[in-house]
Formats: C-alpha cells, structure tokens, sequence
C-alpha cells in the first residue's frame, strides 16, 4: 500500500436523519442538518482551502481561507462554521474569492520559513499546500518585518517537537487537546502578533501537563508540531493499517513506513476502538520492537546457571520436544502444560492451547487473563451467559450517568478516557467507586457528582449497598425484569438484597462509605435514562473478584440497564488481547468459544478436525501449576510471551515453581525475569511482524498486519507448530487466515470471521455469524445469550487478608499512564522520561506519622515480604491505603503481594495487602534477590 | 500431593461464597464448582485430605468433598 492519505471532511458528521439539500457550485447534494457548507462541499467533491479546520474537531472560523459565497447572503462566510440551510446555494471559486484566500495566505506565509514554499517542510505542511492551492509563489511582503522566524524551538519532548517559527496560530493544535484529549494542556498566550502556542503556564511540552497523546502534533498543519522519527527519517512512503499491542482498547493505527522502516504510527480515524485517538504508547512507544535487547535467535541451556548455547530453529524445537516428551514418559500426561498470552494474536494463542489440548493430550493451558479478569468471564457468564463486556466503546456516547469502579481510565486507557471525558463534557454524570482520587474524580471539566471512596476489599459491600436502595426504594426496573430476568432468582436476589445488613447504613462500618452518598449514587444510577458501569481490575484483583462481577450485573439488570446503547457492563481490559486470549480457548476447563471441556458435544467438534481424543476434565490453573511444580508432579512449561516471574503475585513462591521445573520453555521478545528459569528460549514476533488478529475490551476482532517480516525468521503460530509436529502431532498451517478459518469452523461466535471479512469491514465483533453477519457491538439486545439474565446473591465475605498492628496499611497495586505492565516493552523506549522508577504513593498523614519524607526510601513489608522504594507524598490517596505499580523489576511489587486469590476463579488479590511502611537506610533496588535478570541473562548469551 | 494448605485454604474459600445456600444447594455448588474447574489430581488430593480426617476443612468444604469421593466411588469400576 502506498501512503494512505485519509479524506479530512474540514468539520465533523452531524447525526441526525433531517437532510438539507445544497447545491455547491453546482453539484447538489442532501446532507444531515448542521453539516457545514465545508463538510457539504466535499462530500459534493468540492474541496475548499482551509487551515484551522479538520473533521477532527469543532470548526472554529479563524484562518479565512474557506470563505464562500452564498446567494442571497452578504459577505463571504467561513464554510467551516456556516451550517448548510434548506435550498442553499454556494459558489467556493470566483475572482473574489480567490484575491481573498491569496491575500490571507500571503500574510500566513510572511511569517513562515522560507524554504517551507520551496520544499514543503517534511511534505506535510498544509500552508504550502494552500499557497499552491491559490496559486502563490511569492510573498510580496518580504521576511524582513516583524516575525517568529527565530521564535524558540521545544525539543523537551522525546517524541516530537514544536517549532513556533512554522506555527501559524490556528489552534488546532490547542483545540485537539481541548476537544478529542480532554487534558486542556495547551493554550494561545498572547494577543495579536504576540499570540503564541503555550504548554500549560509556559512551561515546555515536557514540564507541562501535557500527556504526548500525539492529538496535537496529529492536528497541526504545518511542521509546528512534528514527530522526531520524521524529522530524523523523513517523510514516510507506505501506510500498513495495524492494530495496537497496548491496552484492550485496541486502537487502529496507520503504520507509516518507509521501507520497512517504522517511521510514525498515526491513529486511523475510521479505527472502530480510537476513531482517530491515541495515547503515548501506542503513538509514540513502539521502538521496542527494534531495541537491542530483543533476541532474535533460539537458544538452549542444560542447566539455568549455564550460559545460553544459540542453536537453530530445528535444534531447539528438537530439544524441547525430546524433553517435554521424556518428562511425559516419566512422569505422565499431565506432567506438562503451558501459558497462552494475552499479547499475542488469536491465531497464536488458538494454537499454542491446540498445541496443548491435542499435542501434549491435556488441559494444562490457562492465560495471563487469570491475574487480571478471569472474574469479569465467570460472573457475566453465570448471569448473563457469556463472557464479555455487553458495549461498544461508542455506546459511552448514549449514557447519562456513567459509573467507574475500580479502574482509572485516564491512566489504564486513555483513549476511552478521552470519549469518556467528552461525554461528561457534554452533560453526563458521573460516579466513581475508587479508594484512590483518581484523576476522573476532578480534571477540567469533569467533577464525579459522588465518590464513593471505599476501603479496598469492599467493593461487594458497596455493590449490595447499591442494590439494597433500588429494592428498598422502588428503582426496580420492573418491566424489563419481568420481560428479560427470571422470576424466581430474581425474587430471591431482592430478598437477599433487600436485608438490612445490606443497607447502606450497614454497610458504611465495612466501607467507609457515608450512607447519604451510597443512596444518592444508587438514586442517579437508576434514575437515569441510560446508565452504563465500566471497570477494571480493582474490580476483579480481589478475594470477591467474581461476586462482585455478579454484583454489578444484578445491578445493571435490575435497573434495566442492559440491552442498548448507553448503558451497560463494561470492563475495561487490561492488555490488547484478553478478550481475546479467553475467547480462545486458553482456560484450562474450557474449549474456545467458552464451551466447558466436558460438554461432549463440543469437545467433538475439535476432536473430529484435530484427530485427537481430547480430555474431558479440567487442566491446572497456572496458581495450581506453580504448586503442583513445588510437589513434583508437574515438571515442564510452555510460556508464551508473559512474565510471570515479575508479574504474578507472590514472586518468590512463583520462582520457586519454575526453579523447579525440568523445563521451562520461554517464548519471547526479550529475556525477561521468567527467562532466567528457561531452558530453552524461542524469539518471538513483535507486533508490527504478526500476521493475525486481536480482539479488543468491545469484542471487537481487528486485524494485526505484519509491516516487516519476522526479525526471528518464524512467525510464533509456526512456532507452536512446529512444538506440536515435534512431539507426534502434526499441525501446519500455510497463513494465520487458515487459523481463523478454524477458529471460525469450530467457534460459533466466530463462524462469520474471516481475514477476508475483516479486511473488508474493518473490524467485526462477536459474535458474528449467520444471525449477525455484520457482528454484534451491543450484546443482549433481545434476549439475553443464555436466555433470561440470571440474578445471583451476592453476600459479602470479607477477604482473609487483614490489617494488624504490625500491618496497618493496605498496599494496593495498579499501573500508569507511560509504563505497561511489567514493563518490558516501555522500559525499552523514552516512556521512562515520565516514569523511571517505580515509587510508594502514601497519604501525607500516614508518612508524617512515621517520619517518610518525598522521595525518601520506605521499606514495604507484607506478611510474605519486603521490598524497597521511594515514597511519593500523595493526598490522592486516602488515609491507610499505599499504592505503586509493577513496572520495573527490581521494585520487587511482587515480592509483597500475597497468594491470596478470588474464590471462583484465584484471580489473584492485587489490590490488598496489609503492610507497614517505614523510613529505611536501605536503597531501593538494593537486595541482590531483586535485582533485574535481563541484563545478567544477557551477559549468558554468546556475542 | 499439591500443596494440602493451598487445596483446603480454596475449597474453604467457595465454600464460605456460597454458605448462604440451603445446606445442600451450597454443598451441590461447591461439588459442581470443583468437577468443572479442578483438575482431577487435584480433587484427588482434596478426597485424600479428607481421608485423613481433613482437619482444616469447613463443614461445608468437607460435606462438599465427602461428595466428590461418594461420585468417585460410585463411578470406579467394581
């Protein structure tokens, strides 16, 4: 594909079924009423200079370029803000006209380098386009006046710069931070000629409250605003339309290259997930994938104190099949399993629990889903029957009051807190249920009407509370209950709910929470015309991880707020590919599609096309693994691109497991904590290599494109292969489109999927087969998937996890807005400008009361054990409660987190634990038994 | 045998989400819960620990593994 140059309409749609016809020089045309003579025009194939107008944004009037000429009006309007009227009739060229936009585009390109007219600066500048556009080669002016020509360049930015002398004031720029980021970091200082482009008081880009979402430099005309990569590489020659392997927002990007030479990643405006947004990851972090840590050639070791021998494709496969296979012999069948990952593709991790299910002959494959919303599957399938969210990401667009719980979008994702943020701009209430005043709470122009701050491990207690006041107070949504729920449990769950120890009166002592509060968020949630919850992993991270899921689907169907746009349970995943990891299959008791490995009926689906009898009863979850590795009888592991000695709960326990394995085979981009346990290492793909599909928090399957070829020669399905064929069970495949071919024969909700689908429609979101062809963006529409919604009692059972006097605060554990996860993709790129380390976020009463000053070390000690970091003085959080994230190795969050789990599924407990907080001599990072193994496995691989 | 601590420390965990069912319902739950998400070493282990009396077992968790072993037994060949 050559650079694709995506249509900019000048102003946005308008909704609405009312048309108006115009006729614009010439040519009629109906369009919606409201759309701008401009946004008409094109869509008649009449385009109009412009500058400070793009469809991305409001339309603002200022650059008088796109004056027009209407008959029977005065003047020469701007297009951008004249909305079309019924039978309007407009000229866009006459001799008038054109002296006008000459005349204006001179003044612009007398304050402008020089050489932009010469050799169209990067080839991106829009005024050199205009110039040639009105036909102007000359400033009569000269550039000897007054100008900004030597105005201050900003480079504090890692990623882009701005150069004032290039900006012409339009305030795109200001707007697209205003508008579609919602962080109002930008500003025009100044008056006149003195107007300039100013970061937050004056500050640079990178001291300002700026967020490098990339909507600046991507609204800015000229080369104002300009990636470095491009500067550096120049212009880029070919788009690839791929998909982000962030978060489980999924946006869709233009990957512009040249050659094969990643040269910007560019959000794609008709992306379904992002619709044109982004944020710093997936704009700006993607030089990972060429980092000089990647390895890129399969090694082998006998032992993990060994260096590491590189060694062919065929060599390592061959070793790693021979072992597995002799751990079998000896030991059994169940000897052996694996873990699917949620950062890679469908089609790959469709054939890594193939591999498993049909190769290894057990069910011993779960998923990193397990640590993050395992519950979120369990609980919407006990009530809902299925495990998914019910919305579209646009559905937020339909909702009056939305309500947040346990999740922190501005940081965990961004570009739905951008569409969240531009609803609640426009009216919307909101709720937030948090411990922490996370940013949603109060941002400009947001303010949460209630938060609710709860003592965490009392989300359940919440949740009932909420419930208790729509019984109690006669929200019910009677008739949608009646038409959609069953009688009898939902009969029993108003019983239940209706209790007194669930009111919020009652439950104020577990929570914190003052009634008054809890009934007010009860009363505006269920009020409303649409209310939609979203939430994330301070949801399901808990010991009642599940109840609570189940929690917040009583609610939702109790007030009848299922079923259409606007309302809604919403989770908020947290990589790009949990949806989709668990849709394939990776949960050790379920085949994909969700069906139970013992519902005989499905299992023979895949036992037919895979050849293979398949094991009826459940495999190990990966807690189960690491225990049953302790006791010996579960010897060798297949881990596909997860690091679970770093992200897992309790490290040392987990290190433990696989240092006690008879092998561990490790597949990956780089040598991670969990590789300094492999015997065998596989390269893997990053994503601007796979070849495949991801499906996103809104089900939504997007296509993954490769722009270059595999660095390490194989794409990983064929890898997985390869494993499989090695052991005696061959499995081969020429593309990842025949994997999703047999995704879709053996998945019913997958049965209308297919490469060729998605490269037509976009994207596709399941289910998506013959009774939606089109794919299904609002789920439980008619009916719910398992019929009728399924109330399930909620009672709230405290977690065992306690606070003493000895561990009076409970540390919970999240992530931020530059860093993922464990980190190992944006430790590899300029993201660590924003976040360097990994710190204790601590209330400043709680660091008064023990001495902890900003920025000293604190010693966080749990009852399984004790890391080091630096403290961060924050009134964000609430009295008793610490936080920090997990993003660098050696800040050892791990290594305090317990084993404590969700009752249904052990998703694991990371959002309590009880621990003290003390001023230590001791640096952070400084235990030996913390410290980061990539580098030392580096210093094992043969140069 | 996996690690007995984890295994009861689980089994008294549903059982304590789902104590406030009718005794059989809940015991029925747990039962159901285990067959179709353990595996079967591990249920095993669990008929294990109760064939050592179980010590630390809720009445609950335990009524629900004294099911799974009955199943077990009914369902062993003669």
């Amino acid at each position: 594909m050559t650079l694709l140059q995506e249509r900019d309409y000048g102003t946005p749609a308008r909704p609405g079924a009312a048309q108006v016809q115009v006729e614009i020089d010439g040519v009629a045309v109906s369009v919606p009423a409201g759309t701008s003579v401009m946004r008409a025009a094109v869509l008649a194939g009449v385009e109009i200079p412009k500058l400070c107008a793009t469809d991305s944004l409001e339309p603002f009037g200022s650059c008088r370029l796109c004056l027009v000429e209407i008959d029977g009006r005065k003047g020469t309007p701007a297009s951008c803000t004249t909305p079309c009227g019924p039978d309007m009739v407009v000229a866009t060229q006459s001799p008038r006209l054109e002296r006008l936009r000459r005349g204006v585009t001179e003044l612009y390109l007398s304050d402008h380098p020089r050489d932009c007219l010469s050799s169209h600066t990067h080839g991106e500048c829009e005024l050199a386009a205009m110039a040639a556009t009105v036909g102007l080669g000359d400033v009569r002016y000269g550039f000897e006046g007054k100008n900004h020509l030597d105005a201050h360049k900003d480079e504090s930015n890692p990623y882009f710069t701005f150069d004032a002398a290039e900006c012409i004031a339009c305030s795109r720029c200001v707007r697209a931070c205003d508008e579609v980021q919602g962080t109002f970091a930008l500003t025009i200082a100044g008056r006149g000629f003195y107007s300039k482009v100013s970061a937050s008081a004056g500050e640079s880009f990178m001291a300002s409250e700026c967020v490098s979402c990339g909507a600046c430099v991507q609204a800015c005309p000229t080369s104002s605003l300009q990636e470095k990569t491009v500067i550096e590489l120049g212009p880029p020659q070919r788009t690839v339309l791929t998909t982000c392997a962030y978060c489980g927002v999924g946006c869709s990007f233009k990957a512009e290259l040249i050659g094969d030479e990643v040269v910007r990643m560019v959000p794609a405006k008709d992306g379904g997930a992002n619709e044109g947004h982004s944020c710093v990851k997936g704009r700006f972090a993607w030089g990972y994938a060429s980092h000089r840590d990647r390895q890129l050639s399969p090694m082998v070791r006998e032992s993990i104190t060994d260096p590491w021998r590189t060694v062919s494709w065929e060599a390592a496969i061959g070793y790693a099949a021979s072992r597995l296979a002799a751990i079998q012999a000896e030991h059994g069948v169940g000897s052996i399993g694996g873990i699917t990952s949620s950062r890679c593709t469908n089609e790959e991790v469709f054939v890594v629990q193939k591999m498993i299910r049909a190769g290894f002959g057990n069910n011993n494959v779960d998923t990193c889903a397990r640590v993050c919303h395992s519950p979120t599957g369990y609980g919407l399938k006990q009530t809902m029957g299925t495990s998914a969210g019910t919305q579209d990401f646009k559905s937020v667009e339909q909702a009056d009051v939305i309500v947040v719980i346990g999740a922190n979008p501005t940081d965990g994702h961004p570009v739905f807190a951008s569409r969240l943020k531009q609803r609640l701009r426009k009216g919307a209430e909101l709720v937030v249920i948090d411990p922490r005043r996370i940013d949603l709470v109060r941002s400009p122009h947001v303010q949460a009407a209630h938060h609710l701050q709860l003592h965490p491990g009392t989300n359940v207690a919440i949740v009932n509370a909420l419930g208790h006041v729509v019984v109690s107070e006669g929200l019910v949504d009677r008739g949608f209950v009646a038409a959609r729920c069953e009688a009898d449990s939902f009969a029993q769950w108003q019983d239940f709910i209706a209790r007194p120890e669930n009111s919020p009166e009652a439950t104020e002592q577990i929570t914190g929470v003052p009634a008054e509060q809890v009934r007010a968020a009860a009363r505006l949630y269920a009020s409303a015309p649409n209310a939609a919850i979203y939430y994330g992993l301070g949801v399901t991270e808990h010991s009642q991880g599940s109840t609570m899921v189940m929690g917040m689907a009583n609610l939702a169907m109790a007030t009848g707020n299922i079923g259409r746009e606007g309302v809604g349970i919403n989770p908020l995943r947290g990589q790009n590919n949990v949806q989709g990891s668990c849709d394939m299959g990776s949960f050790p008791n379920e085949l994909p599609g969700y069906r139970p490995v013992g519902d005989d009926t499905a299992r023979q689906v895949f036992e037919q096309l895979w050849a293979r009898t398949l094991d009826p009863e459940p495999g190990l979850r990966i807690p189960n693994m690491f225990d049953a590795a302790i006791a010996g009888t579960y010897r060798g592991m297949f881990i596909q691109g997860e690091d679970i000695a770093q992200s897992d709960p309790n490290v040392k326990h987990v290190k433990a497991a696989l240092a006690s394995l008879d092998l561990l085979i490790v597949q990956d981009l780089f040598l991670n904590e969990t590789a300094a346990f492999a015997h065998v290492f596989l390269p893997g793909t990053s994503f601007l290599e796979k070849d495949g599909t991801f499906t996103n928090a809104e089900r939504r399957i997007n296509r993954v494109r490769p722009v270059m070829e595999p660095k390490c020669g194989k794409q990983e399905w064929q890898v997985a292969c390869d494993l499989a064929t090695a052991m005696g069970y061959p499995m081969h495949y020429d593309h990842g489109a025949q994997i999703m071919d047999e995704i879709a024969a053996t998945t019913p909700t997958f049965a209308g999927v297919s490469f060729a689908r998605l490269d037509e429609a976009g994207s596709l979101q399941w289910p998506c087969n013959a009774a939606a062809p089109g794919g299904t963006p609002t789920m439980h529409v008619e009916e719910f998937v398992r019929g009728k919604g399924h109330f399930v009692d909620t009672p709230f059972v405290p977690t065992d996890e306690r606070t003493s006097r000895k561990f009076p605060l409970v540390l919970t554990t999240g992530r931020i807005l530059s860093q993922y996860n464990v980190g190992a993709q944006t430790r590899r790129t300029a993201n660590v400008a924003w976040h360097g380390e990994d710190v204790l976020e601590i209330h400043p009463h709680d660091a008064e009361e023990r001495g902890i000053i900003e920025g000293a070390a604190v010693a966080i000690t749990s009852r399984v054990g004790q890391t080091v970091l630096r403290a961060r003085i924050a009134d964000r959080m609430p009295q008793g409660v610490v936080y920090t994230t997990f993003h660098y190795p050696a800040s050892g969050a791990n290594i305090v987190t317990t084993d404590n789990s969700d009752w249904a599924t052990n998703c694991p407990e990371y959002k309590v634990t009880a621990v003290q907080v003390m001023p230590t001599s001791q640096a952070p990072a400084g235990d030996e038994s913390l410290q980061e193994q990539a580098p030392l496995q580096l210093g094992l691989v043969p140069r | 045998m996996s690690n007995p601590a984890a295994l009861v420390g689980m089994v008294n965990q549903i059982a304590a989400n789902v104590a406030h069912y009718p005794r059989d319902q809940a015991v029925a739950e747990i039962a159901a819960h285990l067959r179709s998400t353990w595996a079967p070493s591990m249920r095993a282990d669990l008929v294990a620990y109760l064939d050592r009396d179980g010590p630390d077992l809720t009445p609950l968790a335990a009524a629900a593994a004294e099911s799974l072993r009955a199943a077990t037994t009914r369902s062993s060949p003669a």
